[in-house]
C-alpha cells in the first residue's frame, strides 16, 4: 500500500515541479485565456442589449455604442487569445525539453533493467502526454471563469434557463465519458483487422519468390480479401460509434438550446424576459457545450498525464537530483586488472570448457565455427555476461564488479553521428583540441582509416558518418570502434572479427595495432582468418555443440 | 561458333517504376469509376446529409420568427414554433447521424475495394516489379496511404458534407430572408477571411514542417543518447559536457521553431476579429433596416444567430480543404502503384504441347536482362526428366536468374522457357505450379501457424494430410520435435532458422506435387542438423521428380547427377575426365 503512496506523491512531485519550473509563461496564459473568455462570454450578452435597444426599440445611437462594444469584445477575444497561445506554447515547450533531457541523463546514470525501446518511449510519449498536460493547465481557469460567470448570468435572465442549461450539462458529459471508451474498444478492434490484413500483405510483398514458387498467388489473395472484409466490417463499426457520438455531441446542445428557447419566450411571454435575453441564452448555450467538451478533454489529458509520469519518474529519480546538468562520476575508481585467468568457462550451453590465462605482452586469438561461442566468451571476459559455468578470476581474486577500463569492440559497434572526431572524443578528449586531433590521427593511421577517409574529406577528422555509421561500410565502423577503444588506452581490449572486412593490406595494419598494443595491455581478439591467426602469440580453439571446430 | 549478337531491347515486362510525386489527373476519374458500384449506398447518404443540414439552417429562422411573434405577443404561434424548434433539433440529430453512419459505410466499401485490388495487383504483377522496388516502399503504399484514404474517408468526408451543404444551404435561406443583408454579411465576412487564410497556408507548410525537423533532430539525437549509453556512460568529461551543449542548443531550437507557429497562428486568430466586426456591421445595417420597415427585427436576430453558424462553419470548411489536399496526395500515390503494377497483355502463346521426347525443362535461346545489360544472351539448356542436376558458378554469374526463368517466375525478353513441353509464359500461376515448383534462397514466412504455411500450396488438405507430407520427406521426427507441431506459430519472435525454414518450403512443394523442383539453396545461418535434414528431404523429394539446384556449397555438387557450370551468362555442362561441350551457340 505504501509503495504506491510513495509513486504518487513522485507523480506529484514531478507534476508540480515541472509546472513550476515554467510558472512565467503559465501565469501570462492563464491571464490571456481568462481575457479572452470574458470576451467570448460578453459577447451574447452585449448582443442582447443591441438588439434590445438597437433593433426593437430603434435607437440608433444606442444601437452604435453597442455595436462598438460588440467591436471591442472581438478585439479582448483576439488579445487574449495571442497571450493564451504564446504563454502555453512556450510553457509547454520549455517543460518538454527538460524532460527530455532528464529522461536522457537518468538513462546514462542507471535505469538498468530498461531496455532502449522503452527508455525511448518514455523520453517521446510520456513526455508528450505531461506537455500536454501543461499547456492544458490555463484552461482550468477558463472553465472556472465560465462557471462563475454563467451561473448568474444565466440565473438573471431567467431561473428556468438555468435549470435547462444545467440539465444538458450532465448529458453532455455522460456523452463525453461513455462514447470514447465505446469508440476506443470500436477503434482497437478495427486496429488488430488492420494489422491482420497488413501483415498478409508484407507476406505477399516480401515472400512474393517463395509463394509464386508455389503457385499460392490466389489464395494468399483469397485469405487477403477475408481480412480486408473482417477490416471494412470493424471499421464500418467504429464509424457507427463515431457517427453517433458527433451527432450526439452537436445536437443534444441543440436540442436543450431548442427546448431553452421555448422556455424562455415563455418567460418573454410573461415579461419576465426580453427577446435579446433570449439571443444572449442561445449564445451562452453554445459556450456550455463547449466547456464541458473541453473540460473533460482535459481530464482525460489529466490521468495520461499521472501515467506517463510515473513512467517518467522511474527513470529520472534514478540519477538523483542533478536537474541542472552536473556530471555525476559512475561509481568508484574502475580497477585496472593485470591478469584475467579462467578456468573451465562455458560460454555458452553445449560448447567445451576452456581454460585462458590472459597477461600483457601477448596477443591472444579466439577461434573456433559459427555458434561455438566466441562472441560469449569476449562478453563473458568482460564482465558484462555471466558464463554458463566456470569461473573467472581477476588478479587472483574472483570477479565481484565490472572490470574497468575494459573496452569490448563487439561485431555491430555502436557508432554516434557526428563525425569521426565526435567519435573518438567518445574515448578520450582533453581541454587542448590541438593535441586530441594529433592523438586521434594516430589512432586513425593505426587502424589504417586514414587513408580510407583521405579521398573523402578535406580533414578525415571531420568526416561525417552518418545516422548509425550510415555512411560508412560494416569494417570501417569496426575499425572506428577499435580506434576509439586504442585511444582510451583501455587496460582490456576485447575484439570482436574486426579484421574480416578489410582487404589484406589493410587487416595487416590493423593486425600491426593489435600487436603493438597487446605489448602493454590485454588484447584478445576473435576471428577466423589466417593473417590474424598467425599473428596470434596463443591460440584459443572453440568447439562447438557438435564436437567441431 | 557464331559471335554473340546484341541482344534486342529488354520486354521489360517488370513495369514501370514509381512515382515518388505521381500528378493528380485521372485520380478523379479513377474514384468516379471506383465509386460507381456504390452509387446508390452513397446518394442515399448524401441525401440524408443534405436533409439533415437543412434542418439545421432553418432552425435560426424558426428562431427569428419567434422573435416576431413574440413582439406581437401572439401566445399560439410561439407555442408552435417553438415545438417546430425542438423537432427540428430532434430530426437533425436523428438525421446526421444516419447519413454520417451511411456515408462512411460507402466510402469504407469502397476503400475495400482498392485495398482488395492493390492486393491482387501486387501477388500477380510480374516479379520484377516487386524486386523493382524495396518493399518499404509497396509496403507504404498499400497499407498505410490505403489507411490514410479510409480515414480520410470516414471523418474528413463527411464532414466535408456536412459542412459544405450547411454553409450552402444557409447562405440560400438567408438570401431568402433578406438578400441585402446577405450581401452585406459576404462582403465583410468573405474578402478579409480569405485573404488571411491564404497567409496561414501558404506559410503553415514551411512553419510547421520546420517545427517537426526541430523535434526530430532532438528525438533523434536524445535516442541515440539513450541507445549509445554504455559509451555515453564511460565517456571522457569533456566529451560528455559537449554533447550536453548540443542537445541543448538542439533543444533550442526545438522551442523557437515551436513559437514561431504559434506567431504564425495567430491569423488564424485574427478571424475572431473579423467576425466581430461583420457582426458589428451586421447590427447596424440590420438595424437601420429593421427601423426603416424593410425587414422585421426578427430577420435581424435570424442573421445574428446564422452568422455564428455561419463563421464555424466556414473555418471547418477550410480546415478540411486542407486534408482534402493531403488525401489527393496519397491517393495519387495509390493510383499510381495500381497502374504500375497492372500486368501489360502478354503476347506468349497459349503453349502447343511440343511432341518431342518430353525434357522436363528446356530454355531455348533465351535472352534475359534486368536492365539494359543482357545476362543471358542466347542460352540454350535441356534437362531430362528424372535427374538431379546442379547450377554452379561465382556469384552473380546468372545461376540464380537461370533458375527464376526455369520455374517460370521470370519472362524471357526473347526466346522460350518450356516445361514437360508446355511455355511457362502462357500459363496462370496454378497450371504453372502444376508443373514446376521453386524454392528461394532465403525462404520468408508469414505470420500465421505452421499449418497455415503449408496450407498456402493445398488449401483444403486437412491436418492429417499435411503431416502425412512432411513425414514423407523424412521429417516427422522434426515435426514431432516442435512444442506446437502444426500449431507453431511464425512470425516475429519465432525461433524458426533459416535452415528449418527451407524445410518447410520443400514441405509446400511436396504438398503441391509438381513433377520439376527448382532450388535454390540456403548459404548462412544454416545449421548443420536442419542441412542434413534438407538433404534427406531432398533426395526423398528426387526420388520421383526432376530437381535443379542452384549450388553454393561445394559439398552440394557431389550429388548431383549432371552439374551445369554457370558463368558470364554462358552455360556448360561440366564433364568430368572429358572435354567439355559447349552447349550454348
Amino acid at each position: 500500500m505504501s509503495r504506491s503512496a510513495v509513486e504518487r506523491a513522485q507523480v506529484r512531485r514531478l507534476l508540480r515541479g515541472t509546472a513550476w519550473r515554467v510558472r512565467g509563461p503559465l501565469l501570462t496564459a492563464v491571464l490571456g485565456a481568462v481575457v479572452r473568455q470574458a470576451g467570448v462570454l460578453a459577447a451574447p450578452y452585449l448582443l442582447s442589449f443591441s438588439i434590445d435597444d438597437g433593433v426593437v426599440a430603434g435607437d440608433s445611437r444606442a444601437m452604435a455604442f453597442w455595436c462598438g462594444a460588440v467591436a471591442v469584445a472581438a478585439v479582448l477575444q483576439f488579445a487574449g487569445m495571442c497571450v493564451w497561445d504564446h504563454g502555453a506554447n512556450l510553457a509547454d515547450a520549455r517543460a518538454g525539453s527538460a524532460l527530455r533531457t532528464r529522461v536522457r541523463d537518468g538513462a546514462l546514470h542507471g535505469a538498468d533493467g530498461l531496455g532502449t525501446g522503452d527508455l525511448l518511449i518514455r523520453a517521446g510519449r510520456d513526455v508528450g502526454l505531461v506537455r500536454v498536460w501543461v499547456h492544458g493547465l490555463p484552461t482550468w481557469a477558463v472553465i472556472a471563469v465560465t462557471v462563475g460567470v454563467l451561473v448568474p448570468g444565466l440565473a438573471s435572465l431567467d431561473p428556468w434557463l438555468l435549470l435547462v442549461a444545467g440539465a444538458a450539462a450532465p448529458c453532455l458529459a455522460a456523452l463525453s465519458v461513455v462514447y470514447p471508451r465505446r469508440f476506443e474498444l470500436a477503434s482497437r478492434d478495427a486496429a488488430e483487422a488492420h494489422g491482420a490484413r497488413a501483415n498478409l500483405v508484407d507476406q505477399i510483398v516480401r515472400a512474393s519468390l517463395g509463394l509464386r514458387g508455389i503457385g499460392a498467388e490466389g489464395t494468399i489473395v483469397q485469405r487477403h480479401h477475408a481480412a480486408s472484409a473482417e477490416l471494412a466490417e470493424r471499421t464500418v463499426r467504429a464509424s457507427g460509434v463515431l457517427a453517433r457520438w458527433t451527432a450526439l455531441g452537436e445536437g443534444v446542445p441543440a436540442v436543450a438550446a431548442a427546448v431553452g428557447v421555448l422556455v424562455g419566450a415563455l418567460a418573454v411571454l410573461d415579461g419576465r424576459l426580453t427577446v435579446g435575453g433570449l439571443v444572449a441564452f442561445t449564445g451562452w448555450m453554445a459556450t456550455i457545450g463547449l466547456a464541458v467538451q473541453v473540460g473533460l478533454m482535459r481530464w482525460t489529458q489529466s490521468v495520461d498525464a499521472r501515467v506517463g509520469a510515473a513512467r517518467l519518474s522511474a527513470v529520472i529519480g534514478c540519477g538523483a537530483d542533478i536537474g541542472n546538468g552536473a556530471v555525476a562520476v559512475p561509481g568508484a575508481a574502475p580497477h585496472r586488472p593485470g591478469r584475467i585467468e579462467g578456468r573451465a568457462l562455458v560460454p555458452v550451453r553445449g560448447a567445451s570448457a576452456v581454460d585462458v590465462v590472459l597477461a600483457p605482452g601477448r596477443l591472444v586469438v579466439v577461434t573456433g565455427g559459427v555458434a561455438s561461442g566466441k562472441s560469449m566468451l569476449l562478453r563473458v571476459l568482460a564482465g558484462s555476461a555471466e558464463p554458463t559455468a566456470g569461473s573467472l578470476l581477476v588478479d587472483g581474486s574472483p570477479l565481484h564488479s565490472r572490470l574497468g577500463g575494459v573496452h569490448l569492440v563487439p561485431q555491430r559497434p555502436l557508432v554516434l553521428m557526428g563525425t569521426v572526431r565526435d567519435n573518438l572524443a567518445l574515448g578520450a578528449a582533453s581541454q587542448d583540441a590541438a593535441a586530441d586531433d594529433a592523438r586521434y590521427r594516430r589512432v586513425l593511421a593505426e587502424v589504417g582509416l586514414d587513408l580510407d577517409f583521405a579521398g573523402r574529406a578535406a580533414d578525415p577528422l571531420d568526416l561525417e558518418v552518418g545516422d548509425g555509421g550510415g555512411a560508412l561500410s560494416g569494417g570501417q565502423c569496426q575499425r572506428l570502434a577499435l580506434a576509439r577503444a586504442l585511444v582510451a588506452e583501455a587496460a582490456v581490449l576485447l575484439l570482436d572479427d574486426v579484421t574480416s572486412a578489410a582487404d589484406g593490406q589493410t587487416a595487416a595494419r590493423v593486425v600491426a595495432a593489435m600487436q603493438r598494443a597487446s605489448r602493454e595491455r590485454i588484447v584478445v581478439a576473435a576471428g577466423h582468418d589466417e593473417l590474424l591467426l598467425a599473428a596470434a602469440d596463443e591460440v584459443l580453439v572453440l568447439h562447438d555443440r557438435a564436437g567441431t571446430a | 561458333m557464331r559471335a554473340p549478337t546484341q541482344g534486342p531491347a529488354p520486354a521489360h515486362d517488370g513495369g514501370r517504376r514509381l512515382v515518388d510525386t505521381p500528378a493528380r489527373h485521372g485520380v478523379g476519374r479513377a474514384a468516379l469509376r471506383l465509386a460507381r458500384p456504390h452509387r446508390r449506398a452513397l446518394a442515399a447518404a448524401v441525401a440524408l446529409g443534405v436533409v439533415a443540414s437543412l434542418a439545421t439552417t432553418l432552425a435560426p429562422v424558426v428562431v427569428g420568427r419567434l422573435a416576431d411573434a413574440l413582439l406581437d405577443g401572439d401566445r399560439q404561434e410561439v407555442l408552435i414554433l417553438g415545438g417546430v424548434g425542438i423537432a427540428l433539433a430532434v430530426l437533425r440529430l436523428v438525421l446526421s447521424a444516419a447519413s454520417r453512419a451511411r456515408l462512411a459505410r460507402a466510402g469504407e466499401h469502397l476503400v475495400r475495394d482498392v485495398r482488395d485490388t492493390v492486393a491482387h495487383q501486387l501477388a500477380t504483377a510480374p516479379l520484377r516489379f516487386v524486386e523493382r522496388h524495396r518493399a518499404g516502399e509497396l509496403l507504404q503504399r498499400s497499407t498505410a496511404e490505403v489507411a490514410e484514404l479510409s480515414a480520410f474517408v470516414r471523418e474528413s468526408l463527411t464532414g466535408l458534407l456536412v459542412t459544405g451543404s450547411t454553409v450552402v444551404l444557409l447562405v440560400a435561406v438567408l438570401a431568402s430572408q433578406s438578400w441585402l443583408l446577405v450581401v452585406v454579411l459576404l462582403a465583410v465576412f468573405l474578402p478579409p477571411s480569405l485573404v488571411v487564410l491564404h497567409r496561414f497556408r501558404s506559410r503553415a507548410a514551411a512553419a510547421f514542417g520546420a517545427e517537426a525537423q526541430a523535434e526530430a533532430d532532438v528525438a533523434a539525437v536524445i535516442a541515440e543518447g539513450i541507445r549509445a549509453r554504455s559509451l555515453l556512460s564511460t565517456a571522457p568529461a569533456t566529451t560528455r559536457s559537449r554533447l550536453d551543449g548540443r542537445l541543448a542548443r538542439l533543444n533550442e531550437g526545438a522551442v523557437a521553431a515551436q513559437m514561431r507557429t504559434v506567431v504564425l497562428s495567430r491569423w488564424i486568430g485574427a478571424m475572431s476579429l473579423i467576425e466581430g466586426a461583420a457582426l458589428a456591421v451586421l447590427l447596424a445595417v440590420g438595424s437601420s433596416l429593421a427601423a426603416s420597415g424593410t425587414i422585421t427585427a426578427g430577420v435581424v436576430v435570424t442573421f445574428v444567430l446564422a452568422s455564428v453558424t455561419l463563421f464555424a462553419s466556414f473555418a471547418d470548411l477550410v480546415a478540411l480543404m486542407g486534408s482534402v489536399e493531403e488525401a489527393l496526395t496519397g491517393a495519387a500515390r495509390v493510383h499510381d502503384l495500381l497502374e504500375a503494377s497492372g500486368r501489360p497483355p502478354r503476347a506468349g502463346a497459349r503453349g502447343a504441347v511440343t511432341a518431342d521426347g518430353q525434357a522436363a525443362i528446356e530454355l531455348v535461346d533465351v535472352w534475359f536482362g534486368y536492365g539494359a545489360e543482357p545476362v543471358l544472351a542466347g542460352v540454350s539448356l535441356r534437362i531430362a526428366d528424372g535427374v538431379r542436376v546442379g547450377l554452379a558458378g561465382r556469384s552473380g554469374a546468372g545461376k540464380s536468374t537461370i533458375a527464376t526463368l526455369m520455374a517460370g517466375l521470370y519472362h524471357p525478353d526473347r526466346g522460350t522457357v518450356r516445361c514437360a513441353g508446355v511455355d511457362l509464359s502462357g500459363l496462370g500461376p496454378d497450371e504453372r505450379a502444376a508443373l514446376v515448383s521453386f524454392v528461394p534462397q532465403d525462404v520468408v514466412l508469414g505470420s500465421g501457424t505452421l499449418a497455415d504455411e503449408l496450407r498456402l500450396a493445398a488449401p483444403d488438405a486437412d491436418d492429417a494430410a499435411l503431416r502425412g507430407a512432411v513425414a514423407s520427406l523424412g521429417l516427422g521426427g522434426w515435426l514431432d520435435g516442435l512444442p506446437h507441431g502444426l500449431a507453431t506459430p511464425l512470425g516475429a519472435g519465432s525461433t524458426l532458422t533459416a535452415g528449418e525454414r527451407q524445410l518447410i518450403a520443400l514441405a509446400r512443394v511436396a504438398l503441391r506435387g509438381s513433377a520439376v523442383i527448382v532450388l535454390d539453396e540456403a548459404t548462412s545461418d544454416v545449421d548443420p542438423a536442419a542441412a542434413e535434414l534438407v538433404e534427406r528431404a531432398l533426395d526423398r523429394l528426387a526420388a520421383s521428380r526432376t530437381v535443379v539446384v542452384v549450388a553454393h556449397r561445394e559439398s552440394t555438387l557431389a550429388r548431383l547427377d549432371r552439374v551445369y557450370d554457370v558463368e558470364q551468362g554462358r552455360v556448360t555442362e561440366r564433364a568430368v575426365g572429358r572435354v567439355a561441350e559447349r552447349m550454348a551457340p
